[in-house]
């Protein structure tokens, strides 16, 4: 099956200064659930970039939907972004509109007008448990609230891919299962799902695939199995029958 | 209701001093505008009413026979000279009413010595000049006096033109001007709004769709600043006119601004707005286009 990321020897560096991701080989099937994990500063933020078109790498080859992001002619960038969708570790939502109007946003951009947005949002907002808080600005919601506006934004417009960085960091325990939940309704209707956290004990808990980065290198671990592996017939873990794996 | 725009600018300072900006073009531009439409109308009046006549004055002797018989000898001469179109004798009481505003009622008494005019039409394509007609009477004792308008007229003309130009020059300036300002006012919002612009690439806005928020923007504040230049210009003109129509006397012709004139200046408020609203786009563009 095709990958619907493929990461083939990408680094990545800023400026001048060291490579903060090197040598980055993977690929993402559709429908599948991965988390990504390490620790702070191990590059995982910036690979999310990568993969949500925030950058371009500087080296390597980065293909999303089966086209080469590194010679993607700008105008087409639109279009590949909205199969995206991304929760933002700081949310990043519009402070002087409103929930519905936030959520509104990747609807409005591709020239969805009035009454569709209008049903879409609400029954999003209500199945997110925000159908109260449409017309609240994102300052007058508590951090668990914007990070559901959050979420509903990214998936609004029915991504085909899901990234979400630290999602549960802010939450307590119930909104993080919640939220979790919410991730894995949409994985089941066909979104691939990449999570990058901290959060080893949701990771044990749902068995998902993980890929690991440690200074800017990346591994797997638990339920994956890795291109060269296979060649090798070595068998890492047991894969989960519904969702796909990331191959290295 | 409209709907609230995606970009915040309540936090762009360009927003105040814009408005005051572009008001403070659009006043000049208006008045230059107004100025222009004027000069261009004395150019015209001036050109099409005297650039092509001559003025004749024959002395007065004392003797009415005698005046009578050189002023009949002057339009018999004209009428048989190439060039000349015709000539007509301009009756005294109508001389005395031409000069009341530099003699006063002078001119109503029989002491002030007033000469015969006699007013001549010619075709300049011809070659005549006033020397020509001059060398006719130049046995004429006392002698007479040619006034060629077109001399004079010429050079007015030729300053008229000058000024329109200087007028034009004035405008394209401020609208340069405002569009320089509306550059720098963009790239300042652009600045600010780079997180919000993040955003909105990242869940899949085209150039376009942002870049015409900023447009919108631009162009609702130089229909303020339009309005506000033209709030103040109006009212400036009006008291211009108010003040020329005192001088509405025999030199000068109409000096009122036409309604071509009065459209114009109105149009520069739909002007400024588009002027305003495309710069900003193509600055935006043109910014986006530097970013991945």
């Amino acid at each position: 099956m095709s990958k619907i990321v493929q990461f083939e020897n990408v680094g990545l560096r800023y400026g001048l200064g060291p490579e903060i991701l090197q040598d980055i080989s993977f690929g993402l099937e559709p429908s599948s659930f991965h988390f990504l994990i390490g620790p702070s500063g191990a590059g995982k933020s910036s690979l999310l970039k990568l993969m949500y078109l925030a950058h371009r790498p500087t080296r390597g080859k980065v293909s999303l939907f089966d086209r080469n992001i590194s010679t993607l002619p700008r105008k087409d960038l639109p279009s590949v972004r909205r199969r995206i969708g991304v929760v933002f570790q700081e949310f990043r939502l519009l402070n002087h509109l409103s929930a519905f109007d936030n959520v509104a946003l990747p609807l409005r951009v591709t020239g969805l007008r009035g009454a569709e947005i209008k049903r879409h949002v609400e029954e999003l907002l209500s199945w997110v448990g925000l159908k109260d808080h449409l017309d609240s600005r994102p300052p007058t919601l508590s951090g668990g609230q914007q990070q559901r506006v959050a979420i509903a934004r990214a998936v609004i417009a029915r991504p085909q891919i899901l990234y979400a960085d630290e999602p549960t960091g802010n939450v307590d325990d119930r909104i993080a299962a919640r939220i979790m939940h919410l991730f894995e309704e949409l994985n089941k209707l066909g979104t691939t799902v990449v999570i990058a956290t901290h959060n080893k004990a949701m990771v044990r808990e749902t068995g998902h695939a993980v890929m690991s980065l440690e200074k800017g290198r990346l591994s797997l671990q638990g339920n994956a199995v890795s291109d060269a592996s296979q060649k090798k017939g070595i068998e890492v873990g047991k894969v989960p029958t519904r969702q796909r794996k990331p191959t290295v | 209701m409209l709907r609230q725009s995606d970009i915040y600018f309540g936090q762009d300072e360009s927003g105040r001093f814009l408005p005051w900006l572009i008001a403070f073009m659009v006043y000049l531009a208006a008045l230059s505008i107004a100025g222009l439409f004027i000069l261009n109308g004395l150019t015209q009046q001036f050109g099409a009413g005297i650039e092509n006549s001559m003025t004749i004055q024959i002395p007065v002797t004392g003797s009415p026979s005698r005046d009578i018989a050189r002023r009949t000898e002057v339009l018999q001469k004209l009428q048989r000279t190439s060039g000349v179109i015709s000539s007509a004798h301009i009756p005294v009481k109508r001389v005395a009413e031409l000069l009341r505003p530099w003699l006063g009622e002078a001119t109503q008494s029989d002491q002030l010595p007033l000469p015969q005019v006699i007013d001549v039409a010619v075709d300049r394509t011809r070659g005549i000049r006033s020397d020509d007609i001059h060398r006719l009477f130049e046995d004429f004792r006392p002698p007479i006096v040619v006034d060629d308008h077109g001399e004079w007229l010429s050079d007015m003309v030729n300053a008229l033109r000058s000024a329109e130009i200087v007028a034009i020059s004035i405008v394209v300036l401020t609208g340069l001007a405002t569009v320089g300002t509306v550059i720098f006012s963009t790239r300042a919002g652009l600045g600010l709004q780079k997180d919000t612009i993040a955003v909105l690439h990242f869940i899949g806005a085209k150039d376009d769709y942002i870049a015409r928020q900023f447009a919108m923007r631009a162009a609702w504040l130089g229909l303020k600043g339009g309005i506000g230049g033209l709030a103040v210009a109006l009212p400036t003109l009006a008291a211009l006119r108010f003040a020329i129509g005192d001088l509405n006397f025999g030199l000068l012709p109409d000096l009122n601004l036409s309604s071509s004139g009065w459209i114009s200046v109105a149009l520069i408020l739909p002007c400024v707005a588009i002027i305003a609203h495309l710069t900003a786009r193509s600055t935006v563009l043109g910014s986006l286009s530097e970013m991945f």
